[in-house]
């Protein structure tokens, strides 16, 4: 037991994406690690992240978050990495040591260097009624429901659009919750296109320009209104669940307590500790990463971990200037890789001024449009080719590539991680792999029916992660990408792709007239055939 | 018998059941007995009181100090204090993050708690 000697090379706090990532190189490098957690288990939020995960392969893309989570785990152990979990990094000492706490006891624990990977909190909204029972951040209602298999509500509310907000509302209709609305505060909806869109397609109204006026109930949740901001009609819901999710602010109170300089950004939540280019902070034997070093996603984290890593093992001797040089330099690319989408940009040009490298302009906004007309070419070219074809509904320059990894034939290329998907139908096979691998379920296939066709049948495969499962024959209605009925079709194929994958592809024969409109089919509305 | 069936339906309404990711149930489950104000309920050995309470559909979990509002489960990981309750007797307890187990006694608090014997 390392904690029992009372010292040790390195000294990871946190066991989420970012303290495993600095943990894992690290101890690969050399450095005898420790790593503490505080929860039961390492894994930060991993464990309540059911969806795949977007980015790259080095960011284990198209992987469910909890299976990344196992993953780590496994890796930290191989290099070595002493994980302590149960431990609590409650304080810090005049003379440098962190107190950590365990259950029953406390050790003032000396480490050469410390890396301060402690993540972030979730921000609260306050408004007339928001103490009652059954109004909860978005976090703990993703815990009930993904880890604790309980719902947190039947029929339930969201307020704020962001990722988290998109993100757990889907989770919540998978584990059989009914989401009345999805409530934001700004014109339009914060998260990525392809995340708002799997809610868009079940029927989920999205509330823009939307607040909470009141939530009310006797003991607990039962109605909420919410009104236009600036005024209008206001709107009123019954439901038994409203959850928040309104930003995170990272968690920084280690850092304050050594004493490390701190800046202020809104665009990562807030105030935590300045950092350069290689994750140091101000105080010489501190470095952070993640979330605890600004907000970001789980991906950044990782890669920022990584970076914390390697820069510990150069301050240790462990690797030469050059080798930590070129090692970091490939992490930091791909890191700024993650950040130069349209959703990223604004956040490496702030790290950018942060460790003063540069100074660039913004990206332009763009307005995203779903193409319907390129989907009817898509359609019309897969009926002429006589195979079928995918579209692909990813028109947000958003860091993620799995679709071009799966794709064997190489017929999907991309521009970098956020370059937008290119699609030549020259080589593909129609072996529907980039289906189930798209993160954001953002391919559709059409092609062809060739049973018992007169010219006015095409077939439909889409991505299916809810549930009923289907099986052959049933006939189901057909929605666009609001939900809303287009006409029916019969289930050709219902295939359950992967052991424990958890997409299946559903492919629906249907009538051609309509078909490039579709986008996915309605729950509720399966006869069995 | 029927307040029975309505309680074990009561109880097993929020518990997911079906999912089309998750399939296997993670671990074994043992079902305990605890009481919540001296009714018996049941939940799996090692949940988090919290959710233990959700599943049978039991929202408010305490009574504010100073004016009696009722408190429920808000932040989940230990961190708002709100689902505070007296455990075996003590107040106070985050039940959001303290495992269940067999014969717990659980009680509403009202405002900051006592200490049964002290």
């Amino acid at each position: 037991m390392v904690i029992a000697q009372g010292s040790c090379e390195l000294l990871v706090i946190g066991g989420g994406p970012a303290g495993m990532g600095a943990a894992i190189e690290a101890a690969r490098l050399g450095v005898k690690t420790l790593l503490v957690d505080e929860a039961s288990s390492p894994g930060g939020q991993l464990y309540k992240q059911i969806h795949k995960f977007f980015g790259s392969a080095e960011h284990y893309s198209g992987i469910r978050g909890f299976r990344i989570g196992e993953e780590l785990q496994r890796e930290a152990v191989a290099a070595g990495v002493e994980i302590q979990c149960g431990c609590r990094a409650s304080g810090v000492l005049r003379d440098g040591r962190v107190l950590l706490s365990l259950p029953g006891r406390a050790v003032a624990f000396r480490a050469g260097r410390i890396v301060l990977a402690t993540g972030g909190r979730e921000n609260s909204l306050p408004f007339p009624g928001w103490t009652l029972p059954g109004v909860m951040s978005a976090g703990a209602a993703q815990t009930l429901c993904n880890i604790h298999r309980v719902l947190p509500g039947r029929r339930v509310m969201m307020v704020g659009s962001g990722n988290v907000g998109l993100i757990v509302a889907y989770q919540l209709i998978q584990a059989g919750a009914e989401v009345s609305g999805i409530v934001e505060i700004e014109q339009k909806t914060g998260g990525y296109y392809v995340h708002a869109e799997k809610l868009r397609r079940l029927g989920v109204p999205f509330y823009t320009g939307y607040q909470v006026t009141e939530a009310s109930g006797d003991g607990t949740l039962e109605k909420v209104r919410i009104a236009p901001v600036g005024g209008g009609k206001a709107m009123s819901f019954s439901v038994d669940g409203l959850f928040l999710s309104v930003g995170l602010t990272p968690n920084s109170g280690l850092a304050s307590m050594f004493g490390c300089l701190m800046t202020y950004e809104p665009l990562f939540g807030g105030f935590f500790p300045l950092h350069d280019k290689r994750m140091r902070s101000s105080v010489d034997f501190l470095y952070v990463a993640g979330d605890a070093a600004g907000i970001e996603e789980a991906n950044s984290s990782l890669d920022e971990g990584r970076l914390a890593g390697i820069s510990v093992a150069e301050d240790l001797g462990k690797l030469s200037r050059e080798e930590a040089a070129e090692t970091a330099e490939m992490v930091r690319q791909r890191l700024e890789g993650l950040r130069s989408g349209i959703h990223g940009r604004p956040r490496l040009l702030a790290k950018r001024r942060m460790t003063a490298s540069g100074n660039e302009k913004p990206l332009p906004a763009i307005e995203v449009q779903s193409s319907e007309s390129a989907a009817l070419t898509v359609l019309e070219s897969s009926l002429k080719l006589g195979r079928p074809l995918p579209f692909i509904d990813c028109p947000e320059s958003i860091p993620c590539n799995p679709c071009v990894t799966s794709c064997s034939a190489g017929a999907i290329s991309m521009e970098g991680i956020c370059g937008l998907p290119v699609f030549t139908s020259k080589s593909c096979t129609g072996c529907m792999n980039c289906l189930p691998a798209c993160p954001g379920q953002a391919i559709i296939i059409f092609g062809p029916e060739k049973e018992n066709n007169d010219g006015s049948f095409v077939r439909v495969s889409l991505p299916w992660e809810q549930l009923p499962l289907f099986g052959k024959g049933d006939r189901v209605t057909v929605t666009d990408r609001n939900g809303e009925p287009l006409g029916n079709g019969v289930v050709v194929a219902f295939r359950r792709t992967g052991k424990d994958d958890g997409t299946s592809i559903l492919t629906v024969k249907t009538a051609k007239e309509k078909a490039h409109l579709i986008r996915s089919v309605q729950k509720a509305s399966r006869e069995r055939g | 018998l029927t307040i029975f069936i309505s309680t074990a339906i009561i109880f097993f309404m929020y518990r997911i059941k079906e999912h089309p990711v998750l399939t296997n149930d993670p671990g074994k489950t043992e079902w305990v007995r605890f009481y919540l104000d001296g009714k018996e309920l049941e939940g799996k050995r090692g949940e988090p009181i919290a959710a233990a309470l959700m599943a049978a559909g039991i929202t408010g979990f305490r009574h504010t100090y100073r004016l009696g509002e009722p408190r429920g489960m808000f932040c989940g990981i230990g961190q708002c204090q709100e689902c505070s309750m007296v455990v075996n007797g003590v107040p106070n307890v985050r039940t959001c993050v303290t495992p269940l187990e067999e014969g717990m006694k659980v009680y509403r608090q009202k405002g900051r708690g006592r200490m049964e014997k002290w």
